[in-house]
């Protein structure tokens, strides 16, 4: 022992082990981590500076900066001094994120157009702005407040971002004001080159008919892989997307897709549009329907048959607020088709109104259906309990995800009993959704007890 | 008992633990190795674990055995991924609360072992330590060598400063 290195200073000197230790801490944790040693000051910096919610902090490190409350926005007290560019560019080359919220401290606020213009104009050749790969907004009215904020940072940012993520997480009036948005789209869709890999845009009361979001769709089509919107369609938007050649992961909701009534379409045709000539060979396929369209049998079965034409499919998910697994024998055209399906999700998510989910009886057709899949997300109903003829044999489940699943009103060890006749040893039960409402944490305990008794079996 | 299949592992001070393959593949490293060179009654041997460490690292595995591997990589936007980064579950709370080297040896040998969720447990344990305490505090507590001049920490210091209102 007297010549080893203690365990304690072998850790903590290692970067593959400092950072995973430092990498969740917060931001003014971060900044004393950074000042303890130098391997320590690397790491921690990179997560420090990973995510800008304005350009003050970096330009700050050029010259100092004043903030003014009256005009919300930071300038600069002094001219720039040339010997702090190496500083600038050490940081900013860290900058992976932007993200934009409403400012709420004054270190998110923005800088003033001037200052922009100042480190434009004077930015020795060699040094560039920060390069973010990722735009994200969480907040319906961020975009909107961030104004200036966000052209600044756009204007000087924007080149190399590859994923646009914009969502919103509370109720917006239908008033909202959509400039902001509609301006980003468009900067994005004027950019020299093509750049954007990912797009999520959850907005349902945006986009009505301007042309901005299929402009944008337009200039990136050949590097976009993954898109994901939950938006109304336009007419332009429909055409926008057919160019997409690139595309793996595609998730729409045919539901806000199709009710713009200056371009009204039939769900079913128009998924058949995106399964047969649009998108043959999707790989990651998420699709939300309206009510309608799987509350009869005729629908349902044309449904079905549009999905099975996606022969490349490795990850399929449906929702409705009809459920699906209710009728989960009626997959079998599906299951016939997508031999590369590995993770399969359907009605993943809570139950809706009055319509009760799939029963252990669907379960069991699921994995006849979809003998291969690894990973299956549902909510199903185990009141009572089915006759089970083994099907272990040929099923290759290893996740059971059972989320928003109701308490069952039979015993937990039939259920358990049940669960383990059907799966096979080394699948694993697990019930991650809906923990946050009083009503699932009940469903949570007693599924994670039915989980337990059936790993003990 | 059951017969479930069982590897002999050997620590690097030369004592052997039976346990069960299920337990011992919780290690991928372990894992690995088994599928190479198949199953075999020659013991394992670990020699970067002594036997204190090896207990208590099987205690964990031993526990967690039935638990789904973690998935491969979670996506970075999603808030409830970032939550989920910083909780510590109760058992495994219980298990960690051990003396300063211990934890660490732990650390190394879940490394060494390819055990990424007590890899995990270590590292936000240490974290937890490190959360509220001054850059003196921490090299204190770590025995670290402060290998800045006063002029970087100062630099460093004001360009980050902004960070402490955030």
């Amino acid at each position: 022992m007297t010549f080893e290195r203690l365990a304690s200073q072998k850790v903590l000197t290692l970067p593959e082990l400092v950072l995973p230790t430092i990498k969740d801490l917060a931001p003014r944790d971060l900044h004393s981590a950074a000042l303890v040693c130098h391997t320590w000051s690397e790491i921690a910096l990179d997560y420090l500076w990973e995510t800008a919610l304005s350009l003050a902090p970096l330009f700050n490190t050029l010259a100092p900066m004043r903030y003014s409350k009256e005009e919300s926005n930071w300038t600069f007290v002094t001219d720039l001094s040339q010997a702090n560019w190496p500083r600038f560019h050490s940081y900013a080359r860290r900058i992976r994120t932007v993200e934009i919220y409403i400012p709420k401290k004054r270190w998110s606020q923005p800088v003033s157009v001037d200052s922009v213009e100042i480190v434009q104009v004077s930015m020795p050749s060699g040094y560039h702005f920060p390069r973010p790969v990722r735009l994200l907004s969480h907040d319906p009215l961020a975009l909107g407040s961030a104004g200036p904020s966000l052209h600044n940072f756009l204007y000087t940012v924007s080149t190399k971002i590859k994923k646009l993520y914009v969502s919103e997480v509370h109720h917006i009036s239908s008033d909202f004001d959509e400039a902001p948005v509609q301006d980003l789209f468009r900067r994005f869709g004027e950019l020299e080159a093509p750049s954007l890999e990912s797009i999520t845009l959850k907005n349902p009361v945006y986009f009505s008919n301007s042309p901005s979001l299929p402009h944008l769709i337009e200039r990136h089509a050949s590097t976009i892989s993954s898109l994901e919107l939950h938006v109304p369609f336009n007419e332009q938007l429909w055409t926008a997307i057919r160019d997409l050649h690139h595309l793996k992961e595609f998730t729409i909701d045919l539901g806000f897709a199709c009710q713009l009534p200056s371009s009204p379409r039939d769900t079913i045709m128009a998924l058949d549009d995106i399964t047969s000539r649009m998108f043959p060979k999707l790989e990651v396929f998420s699709v939300d329907f309206p009510y309608a369209d799987v509350d009869t049998a005729e629908r349902r079965l044309e449904v079905f048959k549009c999905i099975s034409g996606l022969t490349q499919l490795t990850s399929l998910t449906m929702r409705s607020t009809a459920p699906i697994m209710p009728y989960a024998d009626q997959l079998w055209h599906v299951g016939q088709s997508l031999c590369q399906l590995e993770t399969l999700s359907i009605d993943g998510g809570p139950p809706s109104y009055d319509k009760r989910p799939g029963t252990g009886s669907s379960l069991i057709s699921i994995l006849r259906i979809f003998p291969r899949i690894k990973r299956l997300n549902t909510c199903i109903i185990c009141d009572s309990i089915p006759d089970t003829a083994q099907i272990k044999a040929h099923c290759s489940l290893e996740v059971l995800d059972l989320n928003w699943s109701p308490v069952p009103k039979a015993r937990q060890e039939d259920v358990a009993g049940f669960l383990r006749s059907i799966l096979p040893r080394t699948a694993h039960l697990v019930y991650s959704g809906g923990e946050e409402l009083l009503r699932t944490t009940v469903g949570k305990a007693v599924w994670d007890a039915i989980a337990r008794l059936t790993d003990e079996g | 008992m059951s017969a479930a299949p069982q590897v002999t592992l050997e620590s690097s001070d030369g004592e052997k633990f039976k346990v069960d393959k299920e337990v011992a593949e919780r290690s991928v490293l372990i894992k690995n190795m088994i599928e190479d060179v198949g199953e075999s009654d020659n013991p394992i041997p670990l020699p970067n674990v002594n036997a204190s460490v090896l207990k208590k690292v099987l205690e964990y595995c031993e526990h967690h055995r039935g638990d789904p591997l973690p998935a491969a990589d979670a996506d970075p936007s999603n808030d409830d991924n970032r939550k989920r980064a910083t909780e510590i579950s109760d058992w495994d709370q219980k298990f960690i609360q051990v003396d300063q080297e211990m934890l660490f040896e732990i650390i190394l040998a879940a490394n060494y072992m390819d055990i990424k969720p007590l890899l995990d447990v270590g590292c936000k344990t240490v974290a937890n330590m490190i959360k509220g305490k001054t850059p003196e505090e921490i090299r204190k507590l770590f025995n670290i060598v402060n290998d800045f001049t006063p002029e970087e920490e100062a630099q460093i210091k004001k360009e980050n400063e902004w960070a402490e209102d955030r």
